[in-house]
């Protein structure tokens, strides 16, 4: 550093008289008004430092925002809640009710997926369009159905645009793909911002005020499961679901993106999702993996179970099986 | 004192050679590695069958007609009712039971109830009875922590003909816009063609 002892001295000695007043203010006093006052003021000293080059103890603008951000309470989420549902009520004239239903303690989910009886009836894909409120056009849809020739696992012979005939079609077997909610997620490192992390019960989620929708997740994921809302989203007031999760099927954005959550505002009040009740052969199952008596557990513990893409080292928590 | 101490340090780094070594073995495939409690799954109830049948009770007609044992084809009542199931020959009375006509009975005999008709799939059936009492075969709905409903194998499988029944799917996905705009003529705009237009193009 070719700086004076001097004006080091001077600068360092700012910064920490900035993060000592800050301190103390937020400790005795903290309304928001003084915290965005300090903050203001710590970044710009941030910002100085960094520029002459001495910010060895000064705190980074980052460094300052971590440490202060402030949890939302109980309260707060539910002026948030409130707050939406009296937008999509002003836009649709639908009364909808969101909740942020916590993880189950000792829960962790699982999917699994039984090939030998999918018909690929696209039964699913719709129920969760209704569930999740998904737009029908431009068209987002969390689920897409591949028919393949059987014994081939080669996706770029198999397409997802069939469905001339009935279902199934001779000599083809169906394979749905969605979110596989990966215990290595690599759509959660590509994040920039942290808008979308991995809960404790295995559901990857994402905050949709928070994403940028920079778009890097949709490139990472290998299962192509996330979607981006390339313009407003509409669903038609008759068709939207009003029981909301904050994290799962509440009105998104232009902008944002999107993907499945395994229906966590259902699963994590105990029930099954959405895809699962619609699905006329009851190829679907899920459970919890940390009760060895659930459905889940006996289809691990007894069936031949693969998961796609294996190599990626992803660790999906979606399961295929076959009879 | 130098001597002793030079072996203890070989055996240490081997001991922690060896945990170490354990651990990069023993190392869980999965990240969750602190199981909680478990936390138990409801249970489960066969949804009934008899409300939903159209014609049951059956002795309501069959009550005023005398059991006929003999194979025949049935051209006043059931005509619709064809046998393709395992051999493609069988009679009514192999499964219902000709002095008691609203129940079926098994091979040895036993009376079943139409709700408990998985008992007579699953005398043949066997391998499909344990993944559906297993919750692996068939569909049930509700909740994963709580009460559950499962369908009972007539539920999707028509005895009579047992093959599950060819459905028509949802419509294909939409195709993505510069996908569907590549496919449009030159002269047209994408403004102008539907997707559906795009498809037939396609095709």
């Amino acid at each position: 550093m070719s700086k004076s002892a001097d004006d080091t001295d001077a600068l360092m000695s700012a910064a920490e008289r900035v993060e000592k007043l800050t301190e103390t203010r937020l400790a005795e006093n903290g309304t928001r008004r003084t915290f965005l006052k300090m903050a203001g003021l710590g970044a710009a000293t941030a910002t100085a430092a960094s520029v002459t080059g001495c910010g060895s103890t000064a705190p980074t603008s980052e460094e300052f925002f971590r440490q202060h951000y402030k949890k939302l309470t109980a309260e707060d989420k539910e002026r948030i809640f409130k707050r939406i549902e009296e937008e999509t009520f002003a836009r649709t004239g639908v009364e909808t009710h969101i909740s942020d239903p916590p993880p189950i303690d000792g829960v962790e989910f699982a999917y699994a997926l039984n090939l030998s009886v999918c018909n690929g009836s696209r039964r699913c894909v719709e129920a969760c369009a209704r569930e999740n409120n998904l737009p029908d056009d431009p068209e987002i849809r969390y689920i897409r159905v591949f028919e393949l020739e059987l014994g081939s696992m080669e996706f770029d012979d198999g397409t997802a645009y069939y469905g001339e005939g009935k279902v199934p079609e001779p000599k083809k077997f169906y394979m749905p793909v969605q979110c596989h909610q990966c215990d290595n997620p690599p759509c959660v490192k590509a994040c920039p911002v942290q808008a979308t992390w991995k809960e404790p019960d295995g559901i990857v989620v994402i905050d949709y005020s928070w994403c940028i929708g920079c778009r890097f997740c949709v490139v990472a994921c290998p299962y192509f499961a996330r979607r981006f809302n390339w313009s407003a989203p509409t669903v038609p007031p008759d068709r939207i679901n009003p029981n909301q999760g904050y994290l799962s099927n509440r009105p998104r954005f232009k902008g944002v993106v999107e993907k499945c959550t395994f229906c966590l505002h259902r699963t994590r009040k105990g029930r099954m999702p959405a895809c699962l009740e619609a699905c006329p052969t009851g190829a679907r199952k899920f459970g919890n993996l940390n009760d060895p008596n659930s459905d889940i557990r006996k289809i691990l513990d007894t069936k031949r179970v693969y998961v796609l893409k294996e190599e990626l080292a992803t660790l999906p928590r979606f399961y295929y099986y076959f009879e | 004192m130098a001597a002793g101490s030079v072996p203890v340090s070989v055996w240490g780094l081997a001991v922690a050679l060896l945990v170490a070594g354990c651990s990069i073995g023993d190392e869980p495939a999965r990240l969750h590695t602190d199981h909680p409690a478990p936390v138990a799954s409801g249970g489960v109830t066969v949804a009934r069958r008899e409300p939903l049948l159209p014609t049951y009770p059956c002795s309501r007609c069959h009550a005023s007609r005398a059991p006929d044992p003999r194979e025949r084809k049935l051209t006043e009542f059931h005509t619709q009712k064809i046998i393709h199931h395992g051999s493609q020959r069988g009679w009514c009375y192999r499964c219902h039971t000709a002095d008691d006509i609203d129940h079926l009975h098994l091979a040895d005999g036993t009376k079943v109830s139409f709700d408990e008709a998985y008992e007579l799939c699953g005398s043949c059936h066997g391998d499909k009875l344990r993944d559906w009492e297993a919750n692996n075969h068939g569909l049930t709905t509700g909740f994963w922590l709580g009460e559950r409903s499962r369908r009972s194998c007539p539920a999707c499988h028509d005895p009579h003909n047992p093959h599950f029944p060819l459905m028509t799917p949802e419509h294909e996905p939409q195709l993505p816009r510069t996908v569907a705009a590549s496919t449009v003529p030159r002269e047209s705009t994408l403004e102008e063609s539907t997707h559906e237009e795009n498809h037939e193009q396609e095709r």
